[in-house]
């Protein structure tokens, strides 16, 4: 499989055609609009990309798509953007309420998880509670190796309801029959009306959009893998900065 | 409608079709086709030769020869599909876009004073349809 480079010339050009029709732009939060940070509490967009962000999101519609509980998310986002969905697509989806279920789902697995961690302590690793689904993060865990070791061993435990997502040092653990990111956004470009979508991601959880069979869509991932289903790759998160501008220049609008 | 009222219908909508193209390429350097082709690619960025070819119910060699035209004209961008080597991907460009905004501005003058409506146009397809 050959990733393509998003900046090369060609790939440009393709990108600045998505400018001729109504094209709706989604976009992963942690590590796409906002850098990898150690404490996931503090991640924020840069103000480079929170003012790029804006304007981009005053001349086309916009969608940001997370992993994060939606009440986590809203006060990262500049307001302006169309769609703000949260927890993988269980939360935010138009037309969509919360799931009660999901919820008590979400309770039962952590009702495993919470006394496992105090059996095992390791200061390193943190259980995320978003309400419709968990993340374990062990970035901070000194022997993460051990840490990756002993959360697969956990997780094996849980019942066949969970969906376990592999992350960036990050496990997150889903209802398995619940909405995922692919489907979120689906249902997004649907209800905006648009007639072709765009989606840019760094993680696991978005391969659920890159493999998205559907040729109104153009998919890409920041940091190149020959592993992911994204059909064009940026080489690292702070390029993003310079698409928000492509998109802005493709449009007419100046910085 | 008697059966050589369909078929004159057809003749005389085949005969417009011809000069409208004719005056189209005359004007513009774009024949009804090309034009077609970019008005769908334009709603359809990245779409593959084959996906095309099936939106407009031909067949994907008949087009071939319009898109290396679009192509050359540099209308068009064919890109390769980096999942898929054997798949081209294709795009309008900038210039695609601004040459098409030409011909449908020039087509909308035409239409008004065109006698060749719409609804006549759907009339003729409808009977031609039951002849098929």
């Amino acid at each position: 499989m050959t990733v393509e480079y998003l900046f090369s010339r060609g790939n440009i050009q393709i990108l600045e055609s998505l400018c001729f029709t109504e094209t709706l732009y989604a976009f992963d939060f942690d590590g796409t609009l906002a850098p990898i940070v150690a404490k996931p509490d503090t991640a924020k967009m840069s103000a480079e990309t929170e003012s790029l962000f804006k304007k981009v999101s005053a001349t086309v519609p916009t969608a940001v798509i997370s992993g994060r509980s939606l009440k986590d998310l809203q006060p990262r986002i500049p307001p302006g953007a169309k769609y703000l969905v949260g927890n993988h697509g269980l939360e935010g989806l138009p037309g969509a309420s919360a799931i009660r279920e999901l919820n008590e789902m979400c309770n039962a697995w952590k009702a495993i998880l919470n006394p496992w961690l105090k059996e095992n302590p390791d200061p390193g690793i943190m259980l995320e509670d978003k309400g419709f689904s968990l993340a374990i993060h062990y970035r901070n865990s000194r022997a993460k190796k051990l840490a990756r070791e002993n959360i697969t061993q956990i997780l094996q435990s849980m019942d066949e309801h969970a969906k376990i997502i592999p992350g960036k040092l990050v496990f997150n653990v889903v209802p398995a029959r619940g909405p995922h990111k692919g489907l979120a956004l689906s249902r997004v470009i649907v209800h905006s009306k648009a007639r072709f979508g765009f989606y840019i991601g760094d993680d696991h959880t978005d391969e659920d959009v890159f493999s998205i069979n559907e040729n109104r869509l153009m998919t890409v991932r920041v940091g190149r893998s020959r592993k992911s289903q994204a059909r064009y790759y940026l080489r690292r998160q702070a390029e993003v900065n310079e698409l928000l501008r492509l998109i802005l220049r493709f449009h007419g609008v100046e910085e | 409608m008697s059966e050589s009222t369909h078929f004159l219908s057809i003749l005389q909508l085949g005969i417009r079709i011809q000069h409208v193209n004719q005056k189209l390429e005359r004007d513009t350097g774009m024949s009804l086709t090309q034009w077609s082709l970019l008005k769908c690619l334009v709603d359809h960025p990245t779409i593959s030769a084959l996906d095309l070819a099936d939106l407009l119910g031909i067949q994907a060699s008949s087009l071939t020869q319009s898109i290396k035209r679009l192509q050359r004209k540099g209308l068009i961008i064919v890109a390769k599909d980096p999942l898929d080597a054997r798949r081209k991907l294709l795009s309008v460009t900038r210039e695609g876009n601004v040459r098409l905004l030409e011909v449908d501005r020039k087509l909308k003058a035409w239409k008004s004073s065109a006698k060749l409506s719409s609804s006549s146009v759907q009339e003729v397809f409808r009977d031609l349809k039951q002849f098929l």
